[in-house]
């Protein structure tokens, strides 16, 4: 059976004091960042969680082991190249204990990728996001003008690279206008400020074409023309941008994404203005062309002129009617041999009508035998009734007319009256 | 005409020049035709000749004012050398 509590029943010795849970987490975390500040750190990146505050939480482990990880929102954002689960870094920092869940972590102040540099990362990262976002697509490249009217270089003017610029394009184009909007080109902010160069020299609107660039320099010293701000200026930009930074052999984000690059500062003149002098040339030429062509043309129509003009239709004009009137010619004749031919039909047709008129006249009948035989008032004798014995009558023959007096009638019975 | 070579850059201009004295030297255009190209390749070359007067030679610094627009200065200093 259980006893009650009795306090008489610990041991005599002096006990030490127990730490509340506070206590012994503060003595702890002191512990811990007393020993292990600012140290280095290997291992792989895990848990990667970003919070919408800008703190970025990780585990770094190792095959056996692992602890919390920390990146405040300031050093995440220094951070050059976008970190990553399961990128082996090497991680600098302060181990500290967060006491209120008890559980100890690194607060880590940098981060470096192991293998590559941190900026061969963090130039591989970037371009492979502009790369997908098609900031290099070469159909989103613009035309450079023929002859800029105003040229804008946005680089320092300290350097070597603005007279390099300048050099290159009066060499060959002795008529150009070159404004220098001066900007810092490397360093912290350096690429936000050129940025905001193309931005403002956009808004002006005055411009033709824009150059940015720096003479060469270490990767360090290039490294604003790597920079997301940069590369999305350019791309945004309605001027055609030229990119000119270091030499051939320094790639850079900003020579991905403008519409062209200058392999060097020097090399910025042939690509932005043409050769005036072979301008003027082609100009000249094309104008002398143009003459001489006209020449030959306007002689090559007076030629024509003049074969023309001895063409027979000009020289003998008559000879154009000359067909005309043989056809004239040949419908005359034709319809006069047509006519003659009716004339000659129908002067025989009335021939032969004639000839039927003759046959019916009462003396053609009396030339054939008959006569004609009239009473005293000359009325035709047709009928025996007509005449009495004693009258006198007459006999038309066809030569000559005998007259005689009726002595008998011979009446012939039935014969129609009159 | 003169309107739309206004917008018409030099490279066109020039492009439109040299076609126009390669299609009269074919010499296979009647007279009039001809004369048309050739008064238009004259205004061409004008108008280049006069583009090319236009760009005059000048360096200068630019500076952003206060309300964000730039003010222009001349910098004999950034002339080329030799």
């Amino acid at each position: 059976m259980a006893r009650p509590f009795n306090p008489d029943l610990i041991p005599e010795m002096e006990a030490p004091r127990p730490y509340t849970v506070t206590e012994l987490n503060a003595l702890a975390r002191k512990a811990l960042e007393r020993n292990f500040n600012s140290i280095y750190l290997v291992g792989e990146v895990s848990n990667l969680s970003r919070q919408p505050s800008g703190h970025v939480y990780f585990t770094l482990k190792d095959t056996q082991s692992q602890i919390d990880a920390v990146l405040w929102r300031d050093y995440a954002e220094a951070l050059l190249f976008t970190l990553e689960p399961g990128m082996e870094v090497l991680a600098f920092g302060d181990v500290t204990l967060y006491t209120k869940m008890g559980r100890y972590q690194i607060s880590v102040r940098t981060l470096e990728p192991r293998g590559a540099g941190a900026l061969d990362l963090a130039f591989r990262q970037l371009t492979a996001k502009l790369e997908a976002e098609g900031l290099f697509a070469p159909e989103h490249k613009k035309e450079l003008p023929f002859i800029p009217r105003r040229i804008a270089l946005v680089t320092s003017i300290s350097g070597d690279a603005v007279h390099d610029m300048l050099k290159s394009i009066y060499s060959r184009c002795a008529n150009a206008r070159v404004s220098v909007l001066p900007v810092q080109v490397q360093g912290a902010g350096a690429s936000k400020d050129i940025a905001a160069a193309i931005k403002t020299l956009n808004a002006d609107g005055g411009f033709d074409v824009i150059v940015v660039g720096r003479g060469g320099g270490s990767q360090e010293d290039l490294w604003a023309f790597n920079e997301e701000p940069l590369a999305r200026a350019i791309y945004a930009s309605r001027i055609p941008i030229v990119s000119a930074v270091g030499h051939e052999k320094d790639v850079t984000i900003s020579d991905l994404v403008a519409d062209a690059r200058a392999m060097t500062p020097t090399q910025v003149g042939q690509l932005i203005v043409p050769d005036e002098c072979e301008i003027r040339q082609r100009l000249d030429d094309a104008r002398s062309r143009l003459i001489a062509a006209l020449s030959r043309c306007a002689e090559r129509a007076t030629d024509d002129l003049a074969y023309a003009w001895r063409h027979p239709v000009f020289m003998r004009p008559e000879r154009m009617i000359e067909p005309l009137r043989l056809r004239l010619t040949d419908s005359y004749d034709h319809a006069a041999r047509g006519f003659d031919a009716l004339l000659r039909v129908s002067s025989e047709r009335l021939q032969r009508a004639l000839v039927a008129l003759e046959s019916l006249s009462p003396l053609g009948v009396l030339a054939r035998g008959y006569s004609v035989t009239r009473d005293a008032k000359r009325n035709v004798l047709k009928d025996a009734r007509s005449v009495k014995p004693g009258e006198s009558i007459e006999t038309i023959l066809h030569r000559g007319r005998i007259k005689s007096t009726v002595t008998d009638l011979e009446i012939e019975e039935g014969a129609p009256n009159g | 005409m003169a309107k739309k070579e206004k917008k018409e850059s030099f490279e066109e201009a020039l492009q439109r020049l040299e076609e126009i004295a390669e299609r009269l030297e074919r010499g296979d255009l009647p007279l009039d035709e001809s004369l048309k190209k050739y008064e238009e390749g004259v205004a061409l070359y004008r108008y280049c000749s006069a583009l090319l007067k236009e760009v005059e030679h000048k360096i200068e610094i630019l500076t952003k004012i206060e309300d964000g627009t730039l003010a222009a200065t001349d910098a004999p200093e950034l002339e080329p050398k030799g």
